[in-house]
């Protein structure tokens, strides 16, 4: 079947006129150019560094995908709702600081407790915080048609003045959270399994899933389906009986637990969590997500692009970290990279049929 | 303009250009990434520098990613004892000069202890 299609198109190809040969072959590398760019950089540093080809490596990038993609995924739906979201990272810092400052043996922040509380009502604690912050955001958006961007420009620093606050909370002085229970720590960065004796941790596992019931939501839901139409044409999807306002802040709830659980995550990832715990990690999220076709004209995008953006990014910053390429040209080179993913973005739009 | 182009929505509502200035954007950022990826891959390594916190200097090296460090020559301060090399300023974490290897560019702080 594949195969006709193929054979079909390279027809279809062959038939049309030199000068269109040409308009679609600049057409497949420009609309392709980040992508070729990357693998092309990726093989060079395999070649440079064999090391970076090795299991070990290979497995360090996979980790570090599954533990940047639930944000991805959050932040995705925003920007299917030509919105976006710059509080990200910090509400993934904040839900790294609850969970690793309850589920620890040292109680600096709250010095009168004795023991952890179970792990599954901290967990529930931080996705409701996530879930507040979303609907502080969503309802704003919805209701009183502000910019995403400024909302989530003052719920980003409220929520750092809460990290900070927190953090100063007991005898901790806004100290780094450390000192993790051994529950919490085994059960996201436990061995899943072995491979050649490289182990790959849980949070792999908890990502996989996390992509799938996303998925779900995404393509067979009437909550996703609604995603799409409020992203593609906000007035459209109200004419045919869809509820804007409720789809927008389900979308940024939605997201918001998405961070709670990266901040969850990463808490124990890092064994530790202080005021800088997910810095940043909005604009990586971002970038991933127009890299992968998640297009800020609204209600275009899919899961497997996002996996894809992300992958892709995770696989050359571990492949420059390999060659020792200093960070702070990293952030030329990431902020380039958004450029070009937005230019491409556009031109796909414009040139589509 | 061809008549394929349509305004562009959502998020660049209010951006008007064509194909062709598209074009020609992504192909000279994709220039200007290239040859940031060949300038930082020229310029490798990462420099780690040594805060003495009140002592003498020590010379900062430059070192590839995963190697170990060169062991730094003691600093010595007046009324203090050299107490090792700690990777935050809080003095928390100790830094092992014989297992810990480098993977970013990196301060190592001095620690001090009265004798």
């Amino acid at each position: 079947m594949s195969d006709n299609k193929t054979a079909g198109k390279a027809q279809e190809f062959k038939a049309l006129s030199s000068k269109d040969k040409m308009r679609k072959v600049s057409d497949l590398l420009l609309n392709n150019a980040m992508y070729i760019i990357i693998v092309l950089a990726v093989i060079y540093i395999s070649i440079e560094e064999p090391a970076f080809r090795k299991l070990p490596s290979i497995i360090n990038v996979i980790s570090l995908t599954a533990a940047k993609l639930p944000i991805a995924l959050g932040i995705a739906g925003c920007i299917v709702l030509t919105g976006t979201d710059i509080s990200a990272g910090r509400v993934v810092g904040l839900t790294a600081c609850i969970s690793a400052s309850l589920l620890t043996t040292v109680f600096k922040v709250f010095p009168e407790m004795t023991s952890a509380p179970p792990i599954l009502v901290v967990f529930l604690m931080v996705l409701a915080v996530g879930a507040v912050v979303g609907f502080v955001n969503g309802f704003s958006v919805a209701k009183f048609k502000l910019h995403p961007f400024i909302v989530t420009l003052s719920t980003q620093l409220i929520v750092y003045g809460l990290i900070l606050i927190y953090l100063k909370n007991g005898t901790n002085n806004g100290q780094t959270l450390s000192g993790l229970s051994d529950g919490y720590r085994a059960l996201v960065t436990g061995t899943l399994f072995t491979i050649q004796g490289v182990a790959v941790p849980r949070y792999v596992l908890y990502a996989v899933i996390l992509t799938v019931i996303m998925w779900i939501i995404w393509n067979k839901t009437t909550f996703g389906k609604n995603m799409f139409a409020v992203g593609s044409n906000e007035e459209a999807a109200n004419v045919s009986g869809v509820n804007v306002s409720r789809t927008i802040i389900m979308v940024f709830m939605l997201a918001g637990v998405m961070y709670a659980i990266t901040g969850f995550l990463d808490g124990a990832r890092i064994a530790s969590a202080n005021a800088n715990t997910g810095l940043n990690y909005e604009c990586d999220a971002i970038a991933a997500c127009v890299i992968g076709g998640v297009s800020f004209v609204g209600g275009i995008g899919r899961i497997s692009g996002i996996v894809v953006g992300v992958l892709l990014l995770q696989i050359i910053f571990a492949g420059l970290n390999f060659l020792s390429v200093d960070a702070n040209m990293l952030y030329v080179i990431k902020g380039l990279i958004i450029l070009i993913a937005c230019a491409i973005d556009m031109r796909k739009y414009l040139v589509r049929k | 303009m061809s008549e394929t182009e349509r305004p562009l929505r959502g998020l660049y509502g209010r951006v008007n250009i064509s194909v062709k200035a598209l074009n020609g954007i992504i192909i000279g950022l994709s220039v200007l990434l290239i040859a940031c990826l060949a300038f930082g891959m020229a310029n490798r390594g990462y420099d780690v520098t040594f805060n003495t916190m009140g002592g003498t200097a020590v010379e900062s090296q430059k070192r590839m990613y995963g190697e170990v460090l060169e062991p730094p020559a003691e600093p010595t301060r007046e009324g203090y004892a050299f107490d090792g090399w700690y990777a935050d300023e809080g003095l928390t974490i100790p830094w092992d000069l014989e297992t810990d290897t480098v993977s970013q560019s990196m301060t190592l702080y001095a620690g001090w202890k009265a004798p």
